[in-house]
């Protein structure tokens, strides 16, 4: 396979030549009137995929790529695992389980919900969005988030929500969208997997919006529009499909035709121009609140009406309570000094280091607010003692050279710094993270950079100058570093993680980094295309890297059996990922070599490896530590290999067994009922007339 | 960037005409009329009708496509290799989806148009990239018309292929791939190198050529059921009857005669067939037809 698909790669602008639905509708009730007062109502698919954070096929290919969102649906309603869909890498909760799992450094700062993926879809008209659909095609119910963004590259919620456990059929999910206040054509779509069975599939996204800002009118007491909208959709919703406007497919915007139709009963319009009133302030304001999302003056004031008669005086009793309860306590303990009038003060008692050690939990927005409480929490809360790990990931949205600055003020003692997803579209420039790594940068051991689009060969060469100890480093998705920007990473000497997943390193520099860093633990090379000698690779981590405990070679075509073979020497892996490693047809002896010498193995994802036999997989059975494996579309398997997995690996969590033709379906469901404590994957594809 | 184009072009003319002449230029037809483009009709019939398909793109083990994009227009034919069926593998499953990844490959515009080789290389990677495998393989032949420039760009690999009249003679056509004798050249899965015991050859040695097409030229795209089947003089002379056709009626008329042509033919037990007189110049005594699976694609150039 090796040079043989330099040919073959092609880069074409991705262009869909799907057509525009636009509709004007008259605001009067007069339909007959000729005035300016109408309305365009625009329904568009994608035009353009602009990032995303990552994508099961490869580049070269077309084949469960991020680019197949783009355009008119082409497999709805079809339900399954189809090439023509958008998928994402990982499902559930197994790479979270995985020895390569990567934790959050200040799980504080992370919602509820924890965004795993996410892409960014632009459109080729400007709108005020009132519908998003996104036709989900396999095991729908991923999608948490949708936002929005202006023209500046400012970002607004649209939407936010649980991952959903849905029943297995096609769907197209409409949730209830907050107002927003400006034009958009670019939508962020975000993606939490955890209640997933297996891969999300994601076909198309429809977004429906309209030219001029549009509410419901005074008369549905400031309701908010998809509230209206719900209300005009008649067709009793589905319990399991609670947040979605659109649950039979079949019938899909009834209720927007329903609005247009009788469009001046319902709305009206507001030209109002919130945006340009926002004062724009210093990091606190953002982190505070998704500040875009001001609602226009109407809804304002209903929502303090609807504050005063409801939540007011529950407030007030639970304040009532409090105080109640605190001098009940404070009755109780009559000998100790305590008196319920200075305990608001009783920090100042404290000493500042059991201040810090109580702030030290607060997530970053809690801190920012805390500045502003007097002077004296101003200067603890700033103290760069809790400023030593920084998880930026979930606030990506505000993220940008201001903010930057704000922190680089209280990181002198920065150690650990996740700026994943954070400063895309110019918001922060290769120049700022610079003149951040210079100010605070030399004590840094861990720095993730995922998806990152300001990463280039600068920030790079930086990196290796200033954080001369660095221990992780993650650039996955940062294709801005050109192949010789890799190069001063050969510097440095402590690296125990390095993730490089889609980058555009190639063989030489990568050897030489291996080269230094002996100590290297995990690493993580998949779909790295331009690394034309996997098998280099494969053998510089045997030779320099004894302790490595995971690695992963997704997707790496040029591994060959003989790269495998050379990784026996890595006797401490725990993980080893070769899915879709189409060089390894006839594995022949490597994989028996690997797991003779690898007794920890926890993970082995052999996917796609066509040629796997009953006779490679045998050594594996005395891996006793086995949790998760991938046989995918392993054509010659049979279920007497599969059975003893089951019955020697007491320790086996999760066997994918899609698309093993060996295997029947009968036979995955008579071990399913067996053996409960085993999840066994097994995808398939249906057309859609199955589901209506 | 087509918008860009035909603005440019439409400015310069308008200067070139003198402002007072603009509304004639916008006229879409005077434009147009200077790109090729095809009218095309499709026939075919499944050897078996017992186990034909009844899918869109499929006749028994072949499969055909018709793709736009752009300025380019791409029309494609593959055949399954039947030999597959006794290792209880459906032959048309492969060429299927070739045809299939090569339409979507067209449609999402992923491929240089002079390069119709690259598309069926690509088309041949899709496969691999695939979840479900999908064994089988192949032979296939891609026509890519340059609108613009009015020409054709053509890959084949193995024995279907294609023929080109102008004024009545063959001008141009495909050169049979084969290894020996009713073994054509032919993409398989698994891929090169991985099994002794499977036939298969490299996507890039499909033989490729590039002509200039002229107004009212007949193209026929077909696999070898057709090609075994019909003597040569027999195509030509349908082909004839609808130089310069423009009414897709018309043209589908001759595609189902020659279809039916070739159906007949290849059931008839008396004929000596193109078919058997290649088997006699191998020294195999043979008489008759080819029963296999048809697929007629015939299109004329109107420009």
């Amino acid at each position: 396979m090796n040079g043989s698909n330099e040919s073959i790669l092609i880069q074409a602008a991705m262009v869909s030549c799907d057509e525009i639905k636009s509709e004007w509708i008259s605001v009067s009730s007069n339909k007959g009137a000729e005035n300016d007062d109408s309305i365009i109502f625009t329904e568009q698919f994608v035009n353009k995929v602009q990032h995303f954070s990552s994508q099961y096929g490869s580049d070269k290919s077309i084949s469960y790529t991020a680019y197949n969102i783009a355009g008119n649906p082409s497999k709805f309603p079809d339900y399954g695992d189809f090439p023509q869909a958008f998928v994402m890498r990982t499902y559930g909760c197994w790479w979270d389980k995985a020895p390569s799992r990567l934790v959050d450094y200040m799980p504080q700062n992370n919602d509820n919900v924890v965004c795993q993926d996410y892409i960014d879809v632009a459109y080729d008209r400007e709108v005020y969005p009132i519908r998003v659909s996104i036709y989900e095609t396999y095991n729908p119910g991923s999608v948490v988030g949708i936002w929005a963004a202006d023209s500046s590259g400012k970002w607004s919620r649209l939407w936010r929500g649980l991952p959903q456990v849905v029943s297995h059929k096609p769907r197209i999910f409409s949730p209830p969208l907050q107002p927003c206040c400006f034009k958009t054509k670019m939508l962020r779509l975000e993606f939490n997997h955890s209640k997933q069975d297996y891969y999300t599939e994601l076909d198309a996204v429809l977004l429906i919006g309209t030219s001029e800002f549009i509410q419901p009118h005074f008369r549905f007491n400031n309701k908010n529009l998809s509230t209206l909208l719900r209300q005009l959709n008649d067709s009793t919703l589905d319990c399991d499909d609670v947040y979605n406007l659109t649950p039979d497919y079949l019938q899909t915007h009834k209720d927007l035709r329903e609005l247009k139709n009788t469009f001046y009963k319902h709305c009206q319009l507001s030209n109002r121009n919130v945006t340009g009133r926002i004062h724009k302030g210093t990091i606190i304001d953002r982190l505070g609140t998704d500040y875009h999302c001001i609602p226009p003056i109407e809804e304002a004031v209903s929502s303090l009406h609807r504050f005063l008669q409801e939540d007011f005086p529950k407030l007030m009793q639970d304040i009532d309570l409090s105080t109640s309860s605190r001098s009940a306590v404070a009755g109780n303990k009559t000998g100790s000094s305590l008196q319920s009038g200075d305990i608001c003060g009783s920090f100042s008692v404290l000493p500042d280091e059991a201040v810090l050690k109580i702030l030290r939990n607060l997530d970053l927005r809690s801190l920012c607010r805390c500045c502003q409480v007097n002077r004296h929490f101003n200067n603890i809360a700033r103290d760069a003692l809790l400023y030593t790990s920084l998880n930026l990931k979930p606030y990506w949205y505000c993220i940008d050279t201001s903010a930057l600055e704000t922190l680089a003020s209280r990181c002198q003692y920065l150690q650990r710094l996740d700026l994943s997803w954070c400063g895309n579209y110019n918001t922060i420039t290769s120049k700022d993270i610079q003149e951040f790594l210079t100010s605070s940068g030399n004590q840094l051991t861990h720095l993730r950079f995922n998806s990152c689009q300001f990463v280039n060969n600068s920030v790079i060469l930086k990196v290796s100058m200033i954080c001369r100890n660095l221990k992780e480093l993650c650039l996955r998705n940062c294709v801005e570093i050109t192949k010789d920007g890799f190069w001063p990473l050969a510097n440095l000497q402590q690296l125990e993680r390095l993730e490089l997943y889609r980058t555009l390193i190639q063989t030489p520099s990568l050897c030489a980094i291996l080269k230094g860093n002996r100590g290297m633990r995990h690493l993580n090379l998949a779909a790295c295309d331009h690394v034309h000698n996997m098998d280099d690779i494969a053998m510089e981590v045997a030779y320099s890297c004894p302790h490595l405990e995971s690695v992963d070679f997704w997707k790496s075509h040029s591994l060959t059996p003989h790269g495998v073979r050379a990784l026996a020497r890595c006797t401490m892996l725990r993980e080893v990922d070769f899915g879709w490693c189409l060089g390894m047809g006839a594995p022949g002896e490597s994989l028996r070599a690997l797991a003779a010498s690898c007794q920890n193995l926890e993970k082995v994802f052999l996917a796609a490896l066509r040629g796997l036999t009953d006779r490679d997989l045998e050594p594996f059975l005395a891996c006793s530590k086995l949790r998760q494996l991938d046989f995918l579309g392993a054509r010659s398997l049979t279920p007497e290999i599969c059975l003893r997995f089951l019955l020697y690996c007491t320790q086996l969590e999760m066997m994918d067994l899609s698309f093993c033709e060996g295997i029947s379906d009968m036979k995955i469901h008579e071990w399913r009922q067996l053996y409960p404590h085993v999840s066994i994957k097994r995808s398939f594809q249906a057309s859609g007339s199955v589901f209506t | 960037m087509q918008s860009i184009y035909w603005t440019g072009r439409l400015l310069s003319r308008a200067l070139w005409n003198g402002i007072s002449n603009y509304t004639a230029c916008t006229d879409p037809c005077a434009n147009k009329r200077r790109e090729a483009s095809f009218v095309s009709a499709v026939c075919g019939f499944p050897k078996d009708f017992a186990r034909g398909r009844i899918r869109k793109g499929q006749f028994g083990d072949d499969a055909w496509f018709n793709a736009k994009f752009k300025t380019v227009e791409v029309l494609g034919v593959a055949d399954g290799v039947g030999g597959w069926r006794h290792y209880g593998i459906d032959p048309g499953e492969f060429s299927n989806f070739l045809m299939r990844t090569c339409e979507r490959l067209v449609t999402m515009g992923r491929f240089t148009p002079s390069e119709p080789a690259g598309l069926l290389a690509r088309s041949y990677y899709e496969l691999l990239e695939n979840k479900q495998p999908i064994p089988g393989s192949s032979t296939a032949c891609v026509i890519v018309l340059n609108k613009e420039t009015s020409s054709i760009y053509a890959a084949n690999i193995g024995d279907s292929g294609f023929v080109v009249v102008r004024r009545g003679e063959v001008v141009h056509r495909s050169s049979e791939q084969q290894h020996y004798f009713n073994t054509p050249f032919q993409l398989s899965s698994p891929p090169p190198g991985h099994s002794g015991l499977v036939l298969s050859d490299r996507p890039e040695a499909a033989d490729t050529s590039s002509f200039g097409v002229e107004d009212g030229d007949v193209i026929l795209l077909a696999t070898d059921g057709v090609f075994d089947n019909v003597p040569d003089q027999l195509l030509v002379t349908e082909m004839r009857k609808v130089q310069g056709e423009r009414d897709p009626t018309k043209l589908q008329g001759v595609a189902n005669s020659i279809a039916w042509m070739a159906r007949s033919l290849a059931f008839d037990g008396a004929f000596m067939s193109p078919f058997a007189q290649n088997a006699r110049e191998n020294g195999i005594d043979a008489i008759g037809g080819k029963p296999d699976d048809i697929t007629v694609l015939l299109a004329t150039v109107a420009i």
